[in-house]
């Protein structure tokens, strides 16, 4: 979620590593989300792929290994 | 130096084998599958993303799935939840031995550095003996071994507590931030599993200030205390909705104004907003700045977890509770919309009158326009957001300030805890105080705790009266003076009750002793004590006074003060070191034994807490081998014939879950559909039923969704005069009449297009108190005498019913009280744990043929063959449920003169669910009457035996109780006395004298008895 940035004289918060991890997971949930989207059922028909294999286990794993990574992000020391 | 590295490790040992401990436990009493109430929801939400009831939990969702993942078969789904919950809560137990050894070690080492083994092994002996009692209370055992988020909950707010600590141990490091940034980020994931992890804001907020100020002022620290109320209410009343507000006024402008397709402008708010952000994080040179701002993405990071409920609420799902596919109805979905407002500082009280206003030539009711609600709109393609209505906020008169006697519906309720005199009137401060203390905070939380910590009588939900649900100490003077009963007279029932777990008040009296050697242990211990008692009063009379409880509750509610129980385990761990203290200070005095003797023997007085609290409590928390909610679930669905995709109507929590649970999780007879009559209500429900799901075709019903849309149609009212009019018009011009109202206007198909869907709102009624479907298979007349309107879910029903033709059988569920669906009671034949909805009902109510192969063929009964098995309250409830159908059934049979068949029912009955599991009832006398009949006296004997002992002993101490408690317990005392009527009847029928001799007497003196009480 945070940018490198040169000059960052503030090694209390994350620190380039972490944010770099953290930056990872950002994408990794936002893969997820993308996994987990698609066409839903109608009135007509009952849509299986609703809950296809990519849309309930690959995408929500998928963004939980993300949000599990930022906690990695922001306990990384440099 | 190496002692302390040694307290580390030896630390961090022993809170893993605290760990184990509380995971084996778990592991070993943890339900196999789905558990009732919310359970079966949550398990197919983690399973197959599908939505739940409101406010969802998106991040248990994510979690839950992964573990789901691990399941071989879809009917291990729910055991890999379930062990989620047990891994989550034995986690829970880790962070809570860590945080007792992290206060004690401070107490006793004011440094930090545990420099002898004494202190280790006294500090060791608080953390175990506090770990282990609370991993062995009943609240908190409850949570642990069942698929809810109270474990989850428990496990981050143990977390974040203890990351607070961890701070507190670095805070002069420059790396201490981060232990700061983790706890936001942790916030923010919490939202995603229930919003009570929120609650321990406020006492870290003490942690922050004791470490970082200089000097401690009573003024500081009532700063502080505003301080972190503030932090609480900035996250949960301005961030949580803020965030989802301001994207749905985005959204608008994109689709409304822009005619963008819809959730671009969501996705351009996620990208501007996080822009932002990190455009403010850079700006901000200054770390006071940066931090919080930091904090504030953090919470966000982890809050986006919603994108879950967002994203899989548009796959239209067969479960997809309030229909949350666009921003805002995410947004009523998040404010728990459907549940209503509670009013919590000045508000109107039961008794307030509505407040009116002119308006032209009317008195309307005064009102105050919230804010708008949007809902999509699909128009050539094209998606569109319009303006559906205001929530309005309706005015009343005479409005009180912190109102608990709130809730009209719940006015008898109220009215006997007020003098009698005053009935009617707005509550006046005194009997307002009254019921806050005396239901609110004394009923409804403080019996919870002593539970806990004191005693439990039993596992029935009590409302109030001797007999149910109330704490006891196990002693039994005093237990008789608080009940106002002999307890050594109570009846077997009770006294072999599993719930029914005693603890003599020693864990309250150890957690005492903590608090009292915090208070001794100078400024550190004070202020501990502080930290401590806000954390309780946070996650415990703070959530009462939120939750302004109506009477009545549905279940029993201690598992949302789980959290001010972990407090209070937190003094339990500590009261070990005010034994340890008092041992060294004695044996200095004495000069006997060392240092480690005290320590040691401080630690074994201590076990005997933890350990006596897990005799009582492992027998009622023990759901191994349990399969009834699973199995019970099935059955109904059972109940309903193989072909012409049946359709259920059900009725809330337990009569739908464990359904849903077999049609989403196990794929068991997905051929049929349960339709929630609570829901169908509502306009997404009805979405849903429109749909296909699975093997289920779409409902029959043909009204588009501005029909039923929001708003229209709630309540239509029944207006039986014009029927005579309609009479007259039909006489005097039949061919207009045909054309306008049909070819017979009171047939229900006719009233409902002609009538009820007519554009013109003042037609919109029952013009009639009689209807009728007409069909090849029979009329079916429904007579509406004495309904003055009716709901939306009525129309549906009759929809459903006019359209379906009898082709696709509509049944309703045995739950479904009489106060559902009245008209229709005279349509029903009982088929098993459903009634089909048929024009032939007439006359005959039971199928038997149907109803004997479902109970002997098709049912099955969740393990409660092998005996022993953990049967609580709500499984006692749905076993009766089965006897008294398989009740009805023998007697049908033995009216048939089928002796043979009743009595293959009374075996199965008799192997499938013993007594010892479920104690006969009333139901039971139909087996003995089978007996009997079947020339099988002693058998018959057994069971009518049974039921007057059991009655006997009920009747006998109901009067011992003191006459002033004796109004609670009349309906107890009223079934049992039946039970014994009936039960002597049947001795009289058949002719065992023996009963007659034995009880007769005893019951004719309960008769002038019950007649007198």
């Amino acid at each position: 979620m945070r940018h490198r940035q040169s000059g960052d004289n503030n090694p209390g918060l994350i620190g380039k590593n972490g944010r770099l991890i953290i930056m990872a997971a950002c994408v990794l949930i936002a893969v997820g989300y993308l996994l987990m989207a698609g066409p839903g059922s109608t009135e007509q028909h009952f849509r299986e792929e609703i809950f296809s294999a990519r849309r309930i286990v690959a995408a929500p794993m998928c963004c939980l290994a993300g949000y599990l990574l930022i906690i990695v992000g922001i306990l990384k020391r440099d | 130096m190496k002692q302390q590295i040694n307290f580390r490790r030896i630390n961090v040992c022993v809170a893993w084998l605290v760990f184990a401990i509380a995971a084996i436990v778990y592991g070993l009493t943890v339900e196999p599958t789905a558990s009732l109430w919310d359970c079966p929801e949550f398990i197919a939400c983690g399973y197959k993303l599908e939505i739940g009831h409101p406010p969802g939990a998106p991040f248990f969702m994510l979690v839950a799935n992964l573990f789901a993942q691990l399941a071989g078969s879809p009917s291990q789904v729910a055991l890999t939840v379930n062990l989620l919950s047990a891994l989550l809560s034995a986690g829970c137990i880790f962070f809570l031995f860590l945080t007792i050894t992290h206060l004690a070690r401070r107490l006793v080492c004011p440094t930090g550095e545990v420099t002898t083994l004494d202190r280790i092994i006294g500090i060791e002996a608080c953390g175990v003996i506090g770990a282990l009692a609370y991993a062995f209370s009943d609240t908190f055992w409850f949570s642990a071994v069942e698929a809810e988020v109270y474990a989850f909950s428990s496990f981050l707010t143990a977390l974040m507590f203890w990351l607070i600590l961890k701070w507190e141990d670095e805070a002069d490091t420059p790396q201490s931030d981060r232990w700061i940034v983790l706890i936001a980020y942790i916030t923010g994931l919490s939202v995603g599993v229930h919003l009570l992890c929120l609650l321990c804001l406020p006492a870290m907020s003490f942690v922050v200030y004791f470490r970082k100020a200089k000097r401690i002022t009573r003024w500081g620290m009532l700063k502080t205390l505003g301080a972190g109320i503030l932090l609480l209410g900035i996250i949960l009343y301005g961030i949580i909705p803020g965030v989802v507000t301001a994207g749905g006024w985005m959204e608008l402008l994109f689709t409304n104004v822009l005619l963008f397709p819809c959730h671009t402008g969501l996705a351009c708010y996620a990208v501007l907003l996080t822009c932002g952000l990190l455009l403010a994080y850079y700006k901000a040179g200054r770390r006071a700045l940066r931090l919080p701002l930091a904090c504030l993405m953090m919470i966000l990071a982890g809050y986006s977890s919603y994108g879950v409920i967002l994203i899989r609420a548009n796959a239209n799902m067969p479960m997809c509770e309030n229909a949350p596919g666009n921003i805002f109805a995410l947004k009523s979905y998040l404010s728990r919309e459907q549940y209503g407002d509670v009013p919590l500082f000045y508000g109107p009280s039961y008794c307030s009158e509505p407040d009116y206003e002119q308006k032209g030539d009317y008195l309307v009711w005064k009102h105050k326009e919230g804010s708008p609600v949007y809902r999509p709109s699909t128009d050539k393609g094209k998606t569109h957001y319009n303006l559906v209505r205001h929530d309005v906020k309706y005015q009343y008169r005479d409005n009180m300030f912190f109102p608990r006697m709130h809730s009209a519906r719940h006015a008898r309720v109220y009215d006997q805890w007020r003098d009698s005199k005053r009935k009617g009137t707005v509550p006046s401060a005194a009997e307002n105080l009254r019921f806050f203390l005396g239901y609110q905070v004394n009923f409804m939380y403080w019996r919870y705790f002593l539970w806990n910590f004191v005693g439990r009588q039993n596992n029935i939900q009590g409302h109030g009266e001797v007999e149910h649900g109330n704490w006891i100490t196990g002693i039994g003077w005093i237990d008789n003076w608080l009940l106002g009963c002999d307890v050594s007279q109570l009846p077997s029932d009770l006294k072999q009750n599993k719930g029914r777990n005693v603890f003599y008040a020693l864990p309250l009296l150890l957690g005492l002793a903590g608090i009292a050697w915090q208070w001794r242990r100078g400024s550190e211990g004070k202020r501990q004590l502080l930290t401590v008692l806000l954390l309780f009063v946070m996650t415990g009379l703070a959530i009462v006074v939120y939750l302004n409880q109506t009477p009545m509750q549905p279940r029993e509610r201690d598992y949302a003060y789980a959290g001010s129980f972990y407090a209070f385990a937190l003094w339990i761990g500590l009261g070990v070191g005010m034994i340890w203290e008092e041992i060294k200070v004695k044996s200095e005095k004495i000069k006997v034994g060392n240092g480690i003797a005290g320590a040691v023997m401080a630690g074994l007085i201590g076990l005997i807490v933890p350990l006596q609290m897990v005799s009582q409590t492992w027998d009622d928390h023990d759901r191994s081998g349990r399969y009834t909610c699973r199995d019970f679930g099935a059955n109904y669905l059972n109940s309903m014939p193989q072909e012409g995709n049946p359709v259920i109507l059900t009725n809330g929590d337990n009569d739908t879950f464990p359904l849903w649970y077999n049609h989403e999780v196990e794929g068991v007879r997905t051929d049929t559909r349960a339709c929630n009559l609570e829901y169908v209500q509502t306009d997404w429900y009805i979405d849903q039923m429109k749909r296909p799901a699975y093997d289920s075709p779409a409902l029959p019903v043909s009204w588009s969704h501005d029909d039923y849309l929001e708003g229209r149609r709630e309540v239509v009212p029944v207006r039986p005069e014009l029927k005579e009019k309609i009479e007259a018009f039909r006489q005097e011009r039949p061919d207009e009449a045909k054309r306008l109202l049909g070819e017979n206007p009171f047939e229900v198909r006719n009233i409902l297009d002609k009538w009820i869907l007519n554009p013109q709102e003042e037609m919109q009624c029952i013009p009639t108190d009689s209807m009728v479907i007409c069909s090849d298979e029979g009329d079916m007349v429904i007579s509406l005498k004495g309904v003055t309107k009716l709901c939306k879910k009525d129309l549906m029903v009759l929809e459903m019913l006019s359209k379906a033709d009898w082709k696709r059988p509509i049944y309703t569920s045995i739950g479904l009280g009489s106060d559902n669906l009245p008209y229709l009671r005279d349509h029903l034949v009982l088929e098993g744990l459903a009634y089909r909805i048929s024009p032939k009902a007439v006359g005959k109510k039971v199928d038997v043929e149907r109803l004997y192969d479902n109970i002997m063929h098709r049912f099955r009964y969740g393990g409660l063959t092998v005996k022993g098995l953990y049967v609580d309250e709500d499984v006692k409830r749905l076993a009766d449920i089965h006897q008294t159908v398989m009740g009805i059934l023998i007697d049908s049979l033995l009216k048939q003169g089928d002796t043979k068949r009743a009595l293959a029912v009374c075996r199965k009955w008799q192997h499938e669910m013993p007594q010892e599991n479920v104690p006969y009832t009333d139901a039971a006398l139909s087996m003995a009457r089978c007996f009997y009949v079947n020339g099988l006296p002693e058998e018959g004997d057994e069971i009518v035996g049974d039921l007057l002992r059991r009655s006997d002993e009920w009747l006998a101490w109901a009067g011992t109780i003191r006459p002033e408690r004796r109004p609670g317990s009349a309906y107890s005392r009223y079934i049992w006395f039946e039970t014994m009527e009936r039960s002597l009847a049947v001795a009289v029928r058949y002719d065992r004298k023996k009963f007659y001799y034995q009880y007769g007497k005893r019951y004719e003196h309960y008769a002038t008895q019950t007649v007198r009480g």
